[in-house]
């Protein structure tokens, strides 16, 4: 049922409640489908993977560099960021702490690998990869009191120690891991929440 | 006894509800403010109008994937005024 608001007087208290009410109701208003944690997990995992068979089996020869993938997978994320956008209907401050944080990490990833790779300094580039995949993991499990992020960016960090130690072919698979444990079992999680939502609003909850 | 008039223009039910959600967001599409207050389209599409013509919000229609799209945004005259207002209820719970 229609609620018309607009004639009814309001007492100071019911201001300050409705107030209340409101700033609550916006803030908790979020929308994550989980499908850019899904996305850039499984391509981060298979890439990895490939790249540590392609390295260690003789008989295995990738036909190109399996980090091409990525680029069809920014392809894919802008066009689903495009669709969603339609159903977010709020853009909220902490969407743009999102927004930045995650910029600043692709960027991060870019000057690291490009760079890195043609400076030539090696398996370095691996852990210092999963310490960069620690940290907006961090960041945005702690902004949205998400722990499976949480503890996905500390996965990430405990790795990164291990593959500072441990340089050679099997840092592949460490970061392969990070990526699995940081954003795909998160990924699932909010996928779930995220049709749970849409049944309840369906149901009128 | 600081005692201050209440503003209004916010101290109406639905426009201090659409004040309140857009102090706490970037910017809110038409749909957010009428499902969070569950008002109906005519009666919201005239208080924003009001809104918009005391300066306290910004609307701006477009088209996104060929679907029309109203997005309000709250302005630094529209957070003043919410922010004087609030103050101006403080001041009164206090008496």
């Amino acid at each position: 049922m229609k609620i018309d608001m607009e004639e009814k007087l309001l007492t100071e208290q019911e201001s300050l409640l409705l107030i209340t009410k409101m700033i609550r109701q916006a803030k908790n208003h979020y929308y994550e489908s989980g499908l850019g944690a899904l996305l850039w997990g499984f391509t981060n995992l298979i890439c990895f993977v490939l790249a540590y068979m392609d390295a260690t089996i003789k008989w295995f020869n990738m036909p190109f560099n399996p980090f091409y993938l990525m680029i069809i997978t920014f392809i894919l994320q802008l066009y689903f960021d495009r669709k969603e956008k339609i159903h977010k209907h709020a853009v909220t401050y902490k969407d743009e702490a999102h927004q930045y944080v995650w910029l600043a990490f692709g960027i991060s990833v870019l000057i690291l690998t490009i760079i890195g790779g043609i400076a030539n300094i090696g398996y370095i580039v691996l852990p210092l990869l999963l310490l960069l995949f620690g940290i907006p993991t961090f960041i945005t499990g702690c902004i949205n009191k998400f722990p499976p992020f949480i503890i996905g960016g500390i996965i990430c960090w405990m790795l990164c120690v291990i593959a500072f130690f441990y340089q050679g072919y099997f840092t592949y698979l460490l970061v392969a891991a990070g990526a699995g444990i940081a954003w795909i079992i998160p990924g699932f999680i909010l996928r779930a929440r995220f049709y749970n939502n849409l049944v309840k609003r369906k149901n009128g909850f | 006894m600081d005692f201050k008039d209440l503003d209004p223009i916010l101290h109406s039910q639905l426009r201090l509800a659409v004040m309140s959600l857009l102090i706490s967001v970037k910017e809110a599409e038409f749909t957010f403010l009428k499902e969070k207050t569950n008002a109906t389209a005519g009666n919201l599409s005239v208080q924003i109008t009001k809104l918009r013509d005391a300066g306290y919000i910004d609307i701006i229609k477009q088209f996104n994937n060929n679907y029309p799209q109203t997005i309000c945004k709250i302005n630094s005259k529209g957070i003043e005024a919410f922010e004087n207002y609030v103050k101006a209820l403080q001041s009164y719970m206090t008496l």
